[in-house]
Order: C-alpha cells, then sequence, then structure tokens
C-alpha cells in the first residue's frame, strides 16, 4: 500500500533556504496536500510537540506564529493511533477527496475548478506553467496540472527561500487565496476525518497571516 | 499519540522536514522536462481519428489547446471537440487504484462495498502484482472458467490499442477465459438473420447509395435514423450519408418514417411519419403482408424462386393455425398505426422500388428476433431484393452503410489468438461450464452458476465466475436493470478495470488502473467501416497524463509477471506493431492499390482509397437473384428462410419457426400498463457514443435538462401530470428509479416516453440497491430478460414506467467527481 511507494519526487532541486521558516511552511503544506502520508510522514508529525518545549525560542510573530499553531491542529487533527489502519484511513480519505475515486463530491485541488474551468490542463495550469518557468522551475508530469495546490505551495516556498521580490510573493500569495479559501470549505464539506479539514483551515490562516506579514 | 518522542523541538522539527518523505511537488529545473519530453514542443498541430471523425489537434507547451475536424471532413459532428473536454476530464483515473477493503482482505472482502467503499493509490508494481496473483489464484483454485473477461464495449478507432482485443489475447496466453456472444446493439438480429437470410446482415455493406439515390422510389426507415446514428463510426467515420442527404431531400424520392417519435432524419427529410406504438412493429408488419397477399401485390415468382417456407407462414398470417387473420385492422389495434396507413403504404411499397431501411431498436425489445426476420419475408413478397435500390438494408442508419466501397486492404489489428507452451498457457476447465455467454445474460450468469438456458439450439451452462476483468467498457451502465446487476456484481471475489475515467463501471471495482487516453499514444485506424476509404496515423500528442498507461504495456507488464511477456508482445514494440500491422495490409493490396512505405505513410499521417466502380454500384443480393444455384445464401436451403426448419426442431414456444406476433411481457398494450402507462425507449443518444463524452462540457449545454438526462414526453403525457419543459421528474417502475429533465414535445407519440441511452449511472447512495439514480441512465429501469431461448439478446425497448414530478430541491449530479461550481 501506500506506505511503500516513492515520494512524488525524490529529487528536489531547488536552492531553498533550509532555515527559511516561510519556505519551509509553504512546503510542509504542499507536502500534507501534494498526496497521501507515509508512515514515515505520520511519524515525524506524531512527533511534533503541541506545547513549546523549555529550550525553543520564544515564539515567533506572524506568519511563522500562524504555522506555529496551525501545527498544533494538525497534530491535534491526527488519529488517536497511528497504525497501519489509520495510514489506510488516511490514504482513502486523500483519494475521497482529491483523486476522485470513491463517493462524489470530491474536492479539486486544481486553482481551474475555481475559476469555473471545466477542463485539467487549461488557463490556470499554463498561467502556472510559464510562472514557474520564469523561475527555471517545471513541476514533475506525474504530479499532473501545474495548477495543483502543492505545485503552486511549493513555488510559493521557494519564492519564500529565494527571498524573492516582495511583489511576486504578493502576486502569488494573492493567487492562492483566490481559491484556496473555498477549497477548504469544501474539504471541510466532504472529510469525514478530522485531519485534512485541519490541515486546510490551518493552511488558510497561514496564508492570511502571510499575506499581513507581507511588505507592500 | 502513542509514538511521540518527547525530545524533539519544535525547531529541530522544522529543520529537518524538507529533508523527509514529506515532499510536496519536488520541482525539476525546465531545461531537463524540456530535454526529456520530446512531445511538449512549441505550437504544432496533429492529425489523428476517432469514432466522431478525423480530426487536427493543436498542441503547445506539452498540453492540447483545441481539437477541430480535420478539414477532408466538412459533416464532423458537434460534439468532436469534446474530445479535449475527454483527455483533460477532471474525472480521470489517475493512478492505479486498489479498494481499501480489498487491499485489506483481498478475495475475501466484502463485495457489497462495491460501488461505496473507500479506494486507496497503490504503486504500479503492487497493482500489477496484485492482478497477477489474483489471476493465479482464481485459475488454480477454480480453473479459467471462473475468470470472465468478455469484457464487452467498443473497441479503440485504432487498431492497435483495442482494449478487449489485448484482454483476450492476454487471457489466451493464461489458458482461457469465459468470454461473450453477441452484443447489445443487434444481438437477436445477428441470430436469427444467418438463419433467415445465411448471414449476419447487421454489420454488412448495404447497396451503395448512389443505385439508391438513381433506382428507389420509396424508402421506408423502420425504426431508423440516419442522422442522429452515422455521426459516429465503429473505426473512423467517413460521414458519407451527409453528403447524400440533401440530394435525398432534393430527388424526389419518398420517404417514410414508422418510428415512435418523429427522428432528426424525418424532421430534415420532412419524412411522412407514421407514429407506432412501441414493440409492435411485427404487427404491422403482418399487416402489410395480409394486404399484398390478400390483394394479390405479392411476388409469388421471387417467393417461389428464392425462399422456402412461405406456405407455412402463409396459414399464419391468414389465421389458419391460430384464428387470428393478420389484418390490418387486427394491427391497428395492436400497434395504434390506422388500418388505412398500414395497407395504402403497403400497395405503395408494392408498386414503387422500395428499400427498407432497418434500424435496430425493433430488435433491442421482448422476441426481438421477430421484427428483423419479418421484414425480410415482407421485402421477400414485394419480390425486390437483389434489385438496384429495393430489398432492405439494416446498416444504412450505422457507420454509414452505403457508402461506396473502395479497394483498399483490410487493417488488421493485433491478434487475440495466442498460444502459450509453458505452463502459463496450460487450459484449466471445469464441467461443462459455457466457454462464453450471449452477453446482456451477464447478470443472469453472475446471479445462478450452473444454471442451463437454451440458446440458438445449443444449452448453455453458466460458469461460476470469481474474477471479472474488464477493459474498455462500461457495464454499470449499458446493461438492463442495473439493479440487479449491481447485486449480480457482489458475486465475484475480485473484479479489475481499466479505465480512463471514474466511470460508473470503475466505481464498482476492487482494482482499477488508470489507462491513457488515444491521443497519449500512437496507433493506425481505417476510415469508414463499409467505405474504408483510407487509413490514418494516430499519432500520440501529448505525453500519458499522471500515471496512465496504455492497455498495451499493462498486459505486456502482466504476461512478464506471469512468464510469457515475448509470446505476448511477439518482440514488438509500439511502433513496431504499426508498422507490421500496415505492412501487413499493404502487402496484400500491392495488386489493387498502391500505397507508400510505413514511414511515409506516418509522415504524411493518411493514405487515401478512392471509392471503386464496383463499391458505388453495388446491389446487396444481386448475386443470389442472378442466379441462386451458384450463389446460394449461407441458410441450410440456399435460400431465404421464410420457414426455418431448424428453428422449428428447436421447439421454442418464444421464438417459433415463421416470423410471428408474440406479446412482449411489458408493452402499452398489457396489463403492467395500468400501473406503469408510459412505454420507455432508449435510443442512441445524438451527442455521444453510449457513453462516451458523457463527461464532457458539451453534453452539459446540449444535452441535459436541468443538468440531468432529457425525457421526452408527448404534451397530452405532460399535461396529465402537470409537467412543464424543464421540470425534474421521477421515472420509474418496479426495478427502479430515476431523474430526468422534462422535454415536451410532439415529436414523440402520447404514451411514450424517450430517454437516451448512455447517462452515466448517478446512485444517490454508490452502491446500494434501489438507490435513486440522480442523472437518468434509462437502464435503472429497463428489464433484464433475454428476447427468447434463441438469441437471449436485451429487451431494453419493452420497458413500461411512470413519470412524477420531483417534489423538492432535487439532489446534485455527481456523477463525474468534480460537480460544476
Amino acid at each position: 500500500m501506500s506506505a511503500t511507494m516513492e515520494p512524488v519526487s525524490a529529487a528536489i532541486i531547488v536552492d531553498v533556504d533550509e532555515s527559511d521558516r516561510r519556505a519551509h511552511a509553504y512546503r510542509f503544506f504542499a507536502a500534507l496536500l501534494g498526496r497521501e502520508l507515509v508512515a514515515g510522514d505520520v511519524a515525524i508529525l506524531a512527533g511534533v510537540p503541541v506545547a513549546p518545549g523549555p529550550d525553543d525560542p520564544p515564539c515567533p510573530s506572524g506568519a511563522a506564529a500562524e504555522f506555529s499553531h496551525a501545527l498544533g491542529d494538525i497534530v491535534a487533527a491526527l488519529p488517536d493511533r497511528v497504525d497501519g489502519e489509520a495510514l489506510g484511513a488516511l490514504a482513502a480519505e486523500y483519494a475521497h477527496l482529491f483523486l476522485g475515486a470513491g463517493q462524489a463530491p470530491a474536492v479539486p485541488p486544481y486553482e481551474s475548478a475555481y475559476r469555473g474551468e471545466t477542463r485539467l490542463y487549461g488557463t490556470a495550469a499554463a498561467e502556472m506553467r510559464s510562472l514557474l518557468h520564469r523561475w527555471g522551475l517545471a513541476a514533475p508530469r506525474d504530479m499532473g496540472p501545474e495548477d495543483h495546490i502543492a505545485v503552486e505551495l511549493t513555488l510559493m516556498g521557494v519564492l519564500a527561500a529565494r527571498e524573492a521580490a516582495s511583489s511576486d510573493q504578493r502576486a502569488l500569495n494573492a493567487r492562492l487565496l483566490n481559491w484556496i479559501p473555498e477549497y477548504a470549505d469544501r474539504v471541510k464539506a466532504s472529510a469525514r476525518l478530522p485531519f485534512y479539514p485541519a490541515v486546510a483551515a490551518a493552511l488558510v490562516a497561514f496564508l492570511r497571516a502571510d499575506q499581513a506579514h507581507l511588505p507592500n | 499519540m502513542d509514538q511521540r518522542p518527547d525530545d524533539v523541538s519544535r525547531e529541530d522539527f522544522l529543520k529537518t522536514v524538507g529533508a523527509l518523505s514529506l515532499v510536496g511537488a519536488g520541482f525539476v529545473p525546465a531545461t531537463q522536462v524540456v530535454a526529456n519530453a520530446a512531445v511538449s514542443s512549441g505550437p504544432r498541430t496533429i492529425t489523428s481519428a476517432s469514432h466522431f471523425g478525423l480530426f487536427q489537434a493543436t498542441v503547445a507547451n506539452g498540453a492540447i489547446t483545441h481539437v477541430a475536424p480535420h478539414p477532408s471532413d466538412p459533416h464532423a459532428p458537434e460534439m468532436l471537440p469534446g474530445l479535449a473536454d475527454l483527455v483533460y476530464s477532471p474525472s480521470r483515473v489517475k493512478y492505479p487504484m486498489v479498494r481499501r477493503g480489498f487491499l485489506k482482505s483481498g478475495h475475501l472482502s466484502d463485495t457489497a462495498e462495491r460501488g461505496h467503499g473507500d479506494f486507496v493509490r497503490v504503486s504500479w508494481d503492487e497493482a500489477l502484482s496484485l492482478v497477477a496473483s489474483e489471476i493465479k489464484r482464481v485459475k488454480k483454485t477454480y480453473s479459467n472458467s471462473a475468470l470472465y473477461a468478455g469484457s464487452y464495449g467498443w473497441q479503440s478507432a485504432g487498431q492497435m490499442h483495442n482494449a478487449f482485443t489485448l484482454l483476450h489475447r492476454f487471457y489466451n496466453g493464461i489458458g482461457g477465459y469465459v468470454g461473450d456472444i453477441g452484443d447489445y446493439s443487434t444481438a437477436a438480429a445477428q441470430r436469427i438473420l444467418p438463419h433467415a437470410v445465411g448471414s449476419l446482415a447487421v454489420y454488412e455493406q448495404q447497396t451503395a447509395w448512389p443505385v439508391v439515390l438513381k433506382n428507389t422510389k420509396l424508402i421506408v426507415l423502420w425504426g431508423a435514423d440516419l442522422i442522429q446514428n452515422n455521426k459516429i463510426d465503429w473505426v473512423v467515420p467517413d460521414h458519407y450519408v451527409y453528403e447524400v442527404l440533401p440530394r435525398l431531400k432534393a430527388s424526389g424520392i419518398r420517404v417514410v418514417s414508422i418510428n415512435p417519435f418523429r427522428t432528426d432524419t424525418d424532421v430534415y427529410l420532412n419524412a411522412e411519419h407514421i407514429a407506432i406504438r412501441p414493440c409492435t412493429d411485427v404487427a404491422v408488419m403482418l399487416a402489410m403482408a395480409h394486404v399484398l397477399y390478400t390483394e394479390k401485390l405479392h411476388d409469388q415468382k421471387f417467393l417461389d424462386t428464392y425462399t422456402v417456407g412461405f406456405d407455412k407462414f402463409k396459414a399464419y398470417l391468414l389465421g389458419e393455425t391460430d384464428g387470428q387473420p393478420k389484418t390490418p385492422a387486427w394491427a391497428e389495434r395492436i400497434s395504434g398505426v390506422p388500418a388505412h396507413l398500414i395497407a395504402q403504404l403497403a400497395r405503395d411499397m408494392a408498386r414503387s422500388r422500395t428499400m427498407i431501411m432497418a434500424g435496430w431498436a425493433t430488435q433491442r425489445q421482448d422476441h426481438g428476433e421477430q421484427p428483423p426476420w419479418m421484414l425480410v419475408t415482407l421485402a421477400s413478397m414485394l419480390g425486390q431484393i437483389g434489385l438496384p435500390g429495393g430489398g432492405f438494408g439494416f446498416s444504412y442508419h450505422s457507420s454509414c452503410g452505403g457508402a461506396p466501397a473502395s479497394s483498399g486492404p483490410v487493417l488488421g489489428g493485433i491478434p487475440n489468438q495466442l498460444t502459450v507452451k509453458s505452463s502459463a498457457g496450460k487450459t484449466l476447465w471445469r464441467g461443462n461450464a459455457a466457454h462464453a455467454i450471449p452477453i446482456s445474460r451477464m447478470a443472469d450468469m453472475l446471479l445462478n452458476p450452473g444454471k442451463t438456458i437454451d440458446y440458438d439450439g445449443h444449452k448453455i451452462v453458466f460458469p461460476d465466475i470469481k474474477m471479472l476483468y474488464w477493459a474498455g467498457g462500461n457495464h454499470v451502465g449499458h446493461h438492463q436493470e442495473l439493479n440487479r446487476l449491481i447485486r449480480a456484481l457482489h458475486r465475484p471475489e475480485t473484479i479489475v478495470v481499466h479505465e480512463v475515467f471514474w466511470t460508473p463501471t470503475a466505481r464498482f471495482a476492487d482494482i482499477v488502473l488508470p489507462i491513457t487516453s488515444s491521443l497519449e499514444r500512437n496507433d493506425i485506424a481505417s476510415i469508414g467501416l463499409f467505405s474504408n476509404m483510407g487509413f490514418v496515423a494516430m499519432k500520440q500528442a501529448i505525453a500519458p497524463l499522471f500515471e496512465a498507461r496504455s492497455d498495451f504495456a499493462v498486459f505486456s507488464d502482466l504476461a512478464r509477471r506471469l512468464g510469457f511477456e515475448h509470446e505476448f508482445t511477439e518482440g514488438r514494440g509500439e511502433i513496431d506493431w504499426l508498422r507490421y500491422l500496415y505492412e501487413t495490409a499493404r502487402k496484400a493490396a500491392r495488386k489493387q492499390v498502391e500505397m507508400p512505405n510505413f514511414d511515409t505513410f506516418w509522415k504524411r499521417g493518411i493514405v487515401q482509397f478512392p471509392a471503386s466502380v464496383q463499391g458505388a454500384s453495388y446491389v446487396t443480393y444481386a448475386d443470389f437473384r442472378a442466379d441462386p444455384g451458384s450463389n446460394p445464401l449461407s441458410t441450410p436451403s440456399g435460400r431465404i428462410e421464410i420457414y426455418s426448419t431448424t428453428i422449428a426442431r428447436f421447439g421454442y414456444a418464444d421464438c417459433p419457426g415463421h416470423p410471428s406476433w408474440i406479446e412482449p411481457d411489458e408493452w402499452l398494450g398489457g396489463a403492467a400498463a395500468h400501473k406503469y402507462p408510459l412505454a420507455l425507449i432508449s435510443p442512441h443518444p445524438k451527442y455521444r457514443l453510449h457513453s462516451q463524452l458523457d463527461n464532457t462540457s458539451l453534453q452539459m449545454s446540449k444535452n441535459k435538462v436541468a443538468g440531468r438526462a432529457p425525457i421526452w414526453m408527448n404534451p397530452k403525457d405532460a399535461r396529465a401530470r402537470g409537467l412543464a419543459n424543464g421540470d425534474v421528474v421521477r421515472v420509474f417502475n418496479g426495478r427502479g428509479e430515476a431523474l430526468a429533465g422534462v422535454v415536451i414535445t410532439d415529436r414523440v407519440s402520447p404514451g411514450v416516453a424517450r430517454m437516451e441511452e448512455g447517462t452515466w449511472y448517478d446512485p444517490l447512495k454508490g452502491g446500494v440497491i434501489g438507490a435513486l439514480d440522480k442523472e437518468g441512465n434509462p437502464n435503472t429501469l429497463c428489464l433484464d430478460k433475454g428476447t427468447s431461448r434463441l438469441a437471449q439478446g436485451p429487451t431494453v425497448n419493452s420497458t413500461l414506467v411512470e413519470v412524477r414530478k420531483y417534489v423538492g430541491v432535487p439532489p446534485a449530479v455527481t456523477a463525474y467527481s468534480a460537480p460544476t461550481m
């Protein structure tokens, strides 16, 4: 089952500044929504302390603080026992919500669907493809259209890591906020387990905090 | 949380996140992608083909931006651009998926979960290991007779990537499988007509249209719609009939249409429309025969020379055997067609050169063997069979029968036969279980293992099926009585489906494998099933989406796992097979047609064969008429059998030795009509190929009413139920209920409701027997019964329903996964 699968991509060829919290946060959300969790992922998530420890630095402010909250919410939404059964249920939930398998309504993970496009690989995907190209990047083909939520979030992480111009970051953030709140609403409406609604809600809160944090 | 180590700080966590398997969309440099994918270069146009016609796809940056008809086909149907919708449908199957319960418990899983159970994504390797081990397990435990791989459906327009051929080839490699006989379109006709005229007749060339235009004075369309159904073709359509129709309209040839509704063809040609009650065609034909005989308008010489058994039939016709002369007045009571119209049309047909063009709807009904047999009998009495423009034809409405044939060669496909000498290919079979079943008895077979049924003089013992493998078809849609089918689908231990989309059929599977669309692979096709106007290269336009693979690749991989990959592929890859298929045809054609070699053809994209002189002047049965001794039909007598000793010996009460009126189980004249007073007919759709394209935007804009399948109702019936155009209604009977959107039109007769087949089944509760179908697949309502013991064909058009306005807010349609926002 999913635990034996390869991750979405084995290689990340990007010059991410690993210490950048915002970049991490975007990549973290992209990872959670880009595909099903595997056993190792859950172990890591489960290992996140809910409250800051005595050795942790003081809680940062702005987007990073929001991410700190988000982590707590996401961890709290994990199943009580993280065993094969729970992983299977989460994988099935992922397929149900985002892969169009199982019972409708699914939650399209593509920006295009929220702009009224009825096809994959339409205008939104083409715009994202151009944008990625502008940054010298391309998404792996098996990920599907470039307007997938994970691709958009990953690019935002790259911009953060590269400390791209604020205007570029604001533009992409605005793009994300254009559709992800509705996506989150749909996740909430269609989900059967608390995990993905928690991730989606945390993402929306984080996006809004990051918007406030980005200089004009 | 039971796994939380205490010594990890949040700071540590954030530092490690990126390095672990939790990765998002891992990007690669753009240059690398461009270098790796030859198909993602700048804008270009690709010529390809489909069941809707030749087309050109514009591809830019690796994506199809536009699909347009090929300039050589001015008659491409309006649904053709929907192919781009199809490729990029949000309902694509993206990755190999396994039902969660099946992944956990394998063949011991709760099969009642099918249709609503969760799926999880697995790797291709895991999925194919699972499929291979299930095949091995079922074969070892139960023998090959437990493996059903009929996998009925349409073939790909291309010859190579033909899903069910590849499936059958693969299964022959492991020693065999239970397959199917016949089809859902013409099952009754294709069993009865070999008895009557010695061949299938439904899938054969017709008297060429130029001959018809020149000689015919009266065309009788019997349940046939030339405009609606010739848009598609079993291969790639030539759309020839759309050249003919304006000429036919201008020609002065009289056209009479006998049909429960006024078709697009009737409207276009302004044909005389004779409204007939569904399922009563035989009564009207008998009455015409009665008029011909009693008024001595029949051709006794033709009957004596070219047919056998008229005397036995005549006794029945005149009522000598059953006390009921088959008069027009008698037929009027049954059919609702005024007696004087029946009589007059019979006289007119006898006095003019008449071509009867029959559709297939009249044999998709209870006792569906009788209408085609009686139609041949009627044509025999007219005595024009084998004359230019006279007689009958069963395929003028399908794949443009009558389009003049070329002398181009036949383009073959990968053979479905395969012999594997190793132990993998050994055949194990249990008892006298059938090797093939009449296809529309599938649910019956699954529900009743060991049951014996009659079929065309034989006994068929239903096998005990444990594994169902479907590649290229949508049975949870085209099979009758879907609630019964769902019950039947609980029976097998394992169901595997190859699919491009999350069709209703895919949702009922245990293992779903994502398959490429035809634009994601290379193939080769011929143009015009009957005309064979040329071959076209179907070039790959884009790289496969997500993790889709071709059926060929999947079966090659499975064959490798089972130890016969080389036998399966014969060492050929995709392009090697295309070259082989093309060159084989070229070699066969060497004496008749000049063809470029494969490389030149592939570069040009198309090779065309002109219509031959013989093709343009072809007259069916002309040779037989000219010399029946030297050119006998393949019937036992060598002649047209109006009475069949063979069939009479079978002793079937539901299919006696000559054409007969046999009251259907369900029809407007029967007892059930008191409770369900509307006859439901479900013809082929105008804007789809069966269920193909139902998940495209054109359907939503043109072919749905209130987002659902349209139901045509006569103003009188609508008024009686307080219905207005656009209302959502419940269509129901004792077998199920479906929603539909009302279209009020006098094109449909009172007492008749018309819903096109092929709408995706969309249950309110997936997998639940009896669930409301939110979108309106008519097979939710149709009866699952064999036409008779002879053909055991489907009886869709013998269905009664009632219609009521839906009260409240109707549930949203969700068949396509991604509902409209």
